[in-house]
């Protein structure tokens, strides 16, 4: 389900682990999305055709010049510092307003049936129905790439683990199955912490997206108890940060991910002209699925 | 096992909370808001320890052995004494209190009785703050001659509600809720300030200050401490110091800490991204910060335990209100002031 190397989108996004100036820089840049599509163009040419992303507009209005079901496209939603900066810049209704508004008519419609089964739940402040709101608004703009999976976002996911929530999980799970049509998948920055904690709740859960690289970042508790989990999990372990803004070189990042037997990879690259050394260098690892010609051979599959 | 109580369920008090859960030797028993509509809410998120509205049901019902309060900053006093009286821990969330008034009660209560009493700096447990310590200490760049502090987000963007913007209840704006992180590290690397010279602004905000400029003097070491929460392009805070020394430079950021030292010969960089070792359980989102909640509350609860004096205590906390005091009075006054004159 998850293709070998799908395209990260912490370049795209603006984050960098090296500097603040090219931070600044990469969010300058891809803030037009006559900047992002010569590298979805690049990244496409050499057989990646899928993205791991939050709502990004210009992204979005990037997409719009490749043809319909060119990219697969695995939201990861919902976007909380987007949400807790708009919360806290126009309050709750204010930060859901601009949501709204990216909706289309018809979604409005059917958005506002579905907003009144979580009625009772939203006059009672049950958390689990601004989750089913919050992931029915943010998905909306997704729509037509009819996501095949959609992952939970890291701040959600490792709040319900820090309080052993697994019923949150369980609607998540649920309401991407049965409303998105769409297999369930978590982002963690807790990646040691999660792995035993489904096991625990039998949470139907196949797909986990972590920080996985050669520096430890963000591999909790700790890199090596990390490493061991992956190796034994039955689960599609999605490597992101691998790179970790081009602070580590490829072919170590490769031989690493290969060695550690990670599903798949999410690969950060922000120019188009080194896309192809980085996919050169994974495809002896996890992309060992790709064909000469970068096209997806044997993808594998969850 | 330490019984553990939070105090103001906002956005810091669910991370305290979060965090509780994950570490060892600590047990949540109960958590406390005025505010009785997020009962359900936490519940739902599976906070699932007894909800009160009031200290003193909290103290009663739970018994916890130590408190986070992370309520608004002109609250921190009145919750603390109450604590401490019935011989309770203590975490504060930064700032120490909204005045130097209260803070020196604060402290003044705090010396007198036995608990440990912990200010809720994170910048003091960030590896890379710690690293760039380590190489200061180490002499490499020689004795400092010049600082330049800058600290950064764009969290106000226009005229803004809640009790952050009002001085009443926070202290003040941007320096108060931003650039006291950056007055904590310049007053850990080089310790009391001596005199302050200040420019507040406001841009967007009818109540606090939206920018803050000021001239530290460290006994001989000039620091530039400059922030603003009014900045675009910046959805993350960022912070950056500069530090001239006699042998060499250093340049501290979220991201690295590079430095230059002529016995090493040539530049050195070490990276955020490969210091977080010994850090159990991440609520961060893309950046650092979540790294320093949990190394600071490991410190808290470790210190409990250990009967022992925490990184950042009172006497921190109230150093670094002193500097935040002198650079209101400073900017009030349009002039310079002198921190020996505030009376102790």
């Amino acid at each position: 389900m998850i293709p070998p190397i799908v395209l990260g989108c912490d370049s795209i996004r603006g984050v960098s682990y090296r500097s603040a100036e090219r931070a600044a820089e990469l969010r300058t840049r891809f803030e037009r999305p006559e900047r992002i599509e010569p590298l979805l163009r690049r990244a496409l040419q050499a057989g990646i055709t899928g993205m791991l992303t939050p709502y990004h507009r210009s992204l979005l209005v990037a997409l719009d010049a490749f043809p319909h079901r060119s990219w697969d496209l695995y939201p990861v939603i919902p976007d909380m510092s987007a949400l807790l900066r708009d919360v806290s810049d126009s309050g709750a209704i204010g930060a859901v307003w601009p949501r709204i508004r990216r909706l289309t008519v018809w979604q409005k419609l059917v958005l506002g049936v579905r907003g009144l089964r979580e009625a009772g739940g939203l006059v009672s402040r049950d958390f689990r129905s601004f989750l089913a709101v919050l992931l029915d608004l943010e998905l909306a703009p997704f729509h037509r790439y009819r996501p095949r999976a959609i992952f939970l976002s890291a701040q959600i996911t490792d709040l319900a683990l820090a309080f052993d929530n697994a019923p949150l999980v369980f609607r998540f799970a649920d309401l991407a199955r049965r409303r998105f049509r769409a297999e369930p998948a978590l982002e963690t920055h807790n990646l040691g912490t999660l792995l035993p904690a489904l096991d625990r709740w039998g949470a139907p859960i196949r797909i986990v997206a972590s920080p996985v690289n050669l520096y430890g970042m963000k591999m909790r508790p700790t890199q090596s108890i990390c490493e061991e989990l992956i190796r034994a999990s039955g689960r599609t372990i999605v490597a992101t940060k691998t790179l970790i803004g081009e602070l580590i070189p490829a072919p170590q990042v490769a031989e690493y991910l290969a060695r550690l037997g990670v599903g798949s990879a999410a690969l950060d690259a922000d120019d188009p002209s080194e896309l192809q050394g980085f996919l050169d260098a994974f495809r002896g690892g996890p992309a060992s699925g790709l064909s000469p010609d970068g096209s997806q051979a044997q993808p594998s599959t969850v | 096992m330490i019984r553990v109580g939070v105090v103001g369920v906002g956005k810091m008090g669910l991370l305290h909370s979060a965090m509780v859960r994950r570490l060892p030797d600590a047990d949540l028993v109960g958590v406390m808001d005025n505010n009785i509509g997020l009962k359900p809410l936490l519940r739902s998120m599976g906070l699932s320890v007894p909800f009160y509205t009031s200290l003193d049901s909290l103290i009663e019902g739970s018994r916890p052995d130590a408190l986070f309060v992370c309520t608004p900053h002109s609250t921190h006093l009145p919750i603390a004494r109450q604590g401490l009286s019935r011989g309770m821990h203590l975490f504060i969330e930064k700032p120490l209190a909204d005045s130097i008034e209260a803070s020196r009660e604060l402290l003044e209560i705090g010396r007198s009785v036995d608990p440990v009493c912990m200010v809720g700096y994170t910048f003091a447990y960030l590896p890379i703050v710690r690293r760039a310590k380590e190489i200061l200490e180490s002499g490499e760049i020689g004795s400092v001659r010049h600082v330049e502090a800058s600290m950064v987000i764009s969290q106000v963007l226009s005229a803004k509600k809640g009790w952050r913007y009002d001085p009443s209840q926070s202290g003040g704006g941007v320096l108060m809720n931003v650039a006291s992180h950056l007055a904590y590290l310049l007053y850990d690397f080089f310790g009391p300030a001596r005199s302050v010279t200040a420019t507040l602004r406001r841009i967007h905000s009818t109540k606090v200050e939206d920018e803050v400029e000021a001239l530290i003097d460290f006994e001989g070491v000039q620091a530039r401490l400059n922030s603003s929460w009014s900045v675009p392009g910046h959805p993350a805070s960022h912070f950056q110091v500069k530090i001239e020394g006699a042998l060499g430079s250093l340049h501290l950021t979220n991201e690295r800490v590079r430095w230059t030292a002529s016995r090493a010969g040539g530049e050195q960089v070490e990276y955020a991204a490969g210091l977080g070792a010994g850090v159990g359980f991440d609520l961060g989102g893309d950046g650092f910060y979540g790294e320093g909640y949990y190394l600071e509350d490991q410190d808290f609860l470790a210190s409990i335990a250990g009967r022992r004096r925490p990184r950042v205590g009172l006497e921190a906390g109230f150093h670094v209100q002193e500097i935040l005091d002198a650079i209101y009075r400073s900017g009030s006054r349009n002039a310079p002031v002198s921190l020996e004159a505030i009376p102790s």
